[in-house]
């Protein structure tokens, strides 16, 4: 992206406005929480009172961020018609929340849990099991932020020609996102949210039309040509492919629901009825953005068969630069398409980052470090702990060791392992601790191991999923010598020294 | 595993028929049915596995709509109120785990 023509000035001038924007917003949802500088409920969960329209946003910030984007559209130029798995993924995380959200929702209210480890910790009332499960959590969402704020500096580089470079660029949005995120909480990342994600919807819906309005202006006439001349793109994929895709969409379509801030956010809804009302639309999101994106890539092979695969990374910025010369009109939508591809990766990486300062303030430092920790304490803890976390993850942002890259990748493949606790914990009683903490740390183990290793997935099953069905393998084998008892822990500060091979069963 | 018994919410869990008929709408999209390398035949300038794909993808859509709203019943629904969120107890573990909504 470092050759966008309508790169400079305005692309500056867009970022900041887009900057001045979250910080106005949210000054006033800061100002508007009551009680945003009290109670981690209030800070970390918007005080449990999101609405639909706030909610939905949020939700929709949370899946989609800039990559979906600027890394999904070379995708699909390079993979072709295989990669509408991607719709279908995005439309599974609807699935994922639906295994066990409606009762989440009811118990977390009822219970008043912050993050997600607090139904760990309620439920089996093991030490193992909610540290091993919190360093999951956290090790994704670090790995999380680190991919959104690489996507934040080549994003904003691109879009100012690297007027302002990459480390100015992503340390000046940091501080904009822990501003706004330090003052109101979850209520100012949702608010925010909803702004990020119209951006996003409008920039990436330009973008469609205008790569339809070149592709029809092309000489021999538009038409659907892609056909003719890269028919390897709309081939049947291999039979291991097509394992693959069915792979990819359960995999995602699970992870994704197990991400802390998409839990989070279940317990963040007003009511049941508004997490209802807000998962509806979500369940359509897809065709409108992944969809469009997928698009763009199709109508890439179109505009310019010769990029190589290489090449295709700058898909984006390519057909960007191409539309931005159609007319007025859409040279200021590119330049407000990149402006909001970066504040949607602002936006999603606000969500991970207050995410991660909720668990480490909430379920370490009050739980082990200082259990006498008030309310108030606590979210100036984790307030420190985002601006000490951003900081280091921004130093491996800017020279990330290759080594250490290839072992972050691991998110999905990793969180998925969580998914045995979370939805057979919900609803089998005879679910105990000592296996769901050895299900979930042999899962993690293959996965990570089949990563490590090189191996992304055997016989077009990721190694993700195969960790998945060993980890649920032991839970039920492992749970099913244990009698029927009470389920539920009560959840208590320092009540939770089990180790993992016993087991809670009241 | 799901437990039984009237008193217990309606959600979209607890139906295995219509999981599985999720499940099979997703394996009607990808193209295992057809050896590798096919393109024919085609229609509207595109393969017509692809459209399959297209059509597999608004049918989820819709099913997972009609899950959501026909197999999801929030306790509003239950109790006939307007959308309160159900009674809070502190996070002291003092809270009776088993009450509404609890019974796991």
């Amino acid at each position: 992206m470092d050759t966008l023509n309508f790169s400079g000035r305005s692309g500056v001038l867009v970022l900041a406005s887009y900057a001045a924007l979250m910080l106005i917003i949210g000054f006033f949802a800061g100002r508007g929480g009551s009680g945003a500088k009290r109670s981690p409920k209030d800070h970390y969960l918007a005080g449990g009172n999101l609405g639909v329209i706030t909610l939905f946003f949020t939700l929709y910030a949370t899946q989609y961020s800039g990559n979906t984007v600027i890394g999904y559209a070379p995708q699909a130029f390079r993979e072709g018609f295989a990669w509408w798995q991607s719709v279908t993924f995005f439309s599974m995380i609807v699935a994922g929340y639906l295994l066990f959200a409606p009762r989440m929702y009811v118990i977390a209210k009822e219970h008043s849990f912050v993050t997600p480890t607090d139904w760990v910790s309620h439920r089996f009332g093991s030490t193992p099991l909610t540290v091993l499960a919190a360093l999951l959590m956290l090790w994704a969402l670090a790995n999380y932020l680190l991919e959104q704020l690489i996507a934040m500096g080549q994003a904003i580089t691109g879009l100012t020609g690297s007027t302002i470079p990459y480390q100015v660029g992503v340390t000046a949005f940091v501080i904009v996102m822990l501003a706004y995120s330090w003052s109101g909480g979850m209520r100012a990342v949702a608010m925010t949210d909803i702004m990020q994600g119209v951006a996003l919807l409008l920039g990436v819906g330009t973008l469609l039309a205008g790569a339809v309005v070149l592709v029809n202006d092309l000489p021999r006439g538009g038409g659907p040509t892609v056909l003719a001349e890269h028919p390897e793109a709309m081939a049947v994929p291999s039979t291991a492919d097509s394992v693959n895709w069915v792979s990819m969409v359960l995999m995602v379509g699970i992870g994704i629901a197990m991400y802390p801030h998409a839990i989070q956010r279940v317990y963040a809804a007003r009511s049941a009825r508004t997490l209802k009302r807000s998962l509806l639309p979500m369940v359509w999101m897809p065709l409108l953005t992944a969809g469009a994106v997928f698009a763009i890539g199709l109508l890439g092979l179109e505009l310019f068969p010769d990029l190589s695969a290489q090449d295709s990374e700058r898909l984006v910025g390519v057909i960007a630069n191409e539309v931005a010369g159609l007319n007025v009109f859409f040279y200021v939508m590119m330049i407000l398409l990149f402006g909001g591809v970066v504040a949607a990766v602002v936006s999603t990486a606000d969500s991970a980052l207050l995410s991660f300062s909720s668990i480490v303030s909430t379920n370490v430092y009050a739980r082990y470090i200082r259990p006498d920790a008030t309310p108030r304490h606590q979210v100036r803890v984790g307030k420190a702990v985002g601006v000490v976390a951003v900081s280091g993850i921004l130093l491996l942002a800017w020279n990330p060791p290759s080594t250490l890259v290839e072992i972050f990748t691991l998110k999905i493949e990793l969180l998925i392992q969580l998914a045995p606790a979370f939805v057979v914990g919900l609803y089998w009683k005879r679910l105990a601790a000592g296996p769901v903490f050895w299900g979930m740390l042999s899962g993690v183990l293959l996965a990570g191991g089949l990563a490590i290793a090189g191996v992304d997935a055997v016989c077009g099953i990721h190694g993700g999923m195969l960790g998945l069905v060993l980890n649920l393998g032991i839970c039920v084998l492992g749970s099913l010598p244990h009698r029927r008892g009470r389920t539920e822990h009560r959840s208590g500060v320092g009540s939770e020294q089990r180790a993992p091979g016993e087991v809670h069963s009241g | 595993m799901p437990d039984e018994g009237d008193s217990e919410p309606r959600e979209p869990i607890r139906a295995p028929l219509a999981w599985s008929g999720l499940l099979l709408l997703v394996l009607l999209g990808v193209p295992w049915y057809l050896p590798e390398g096919t393109i024919g035949p085609v229609l509207l300038g595109f393969p017509l596995w692809t459209l399959g794909a297209v059509l597999s993808s608004l049918a989820i859509c819709g099913y997972l709509s009609w899950m959501l709203l026909s197999l999801w019943e929030t306790p509003e629904q239950r109790t006939g109120s307007p959308g309160e969120s159900p009674r809070e107890t502190p996070h002291d573990g003092n809270g009776d785990t088993n009450g509404h909504g609890g019974a796991v």
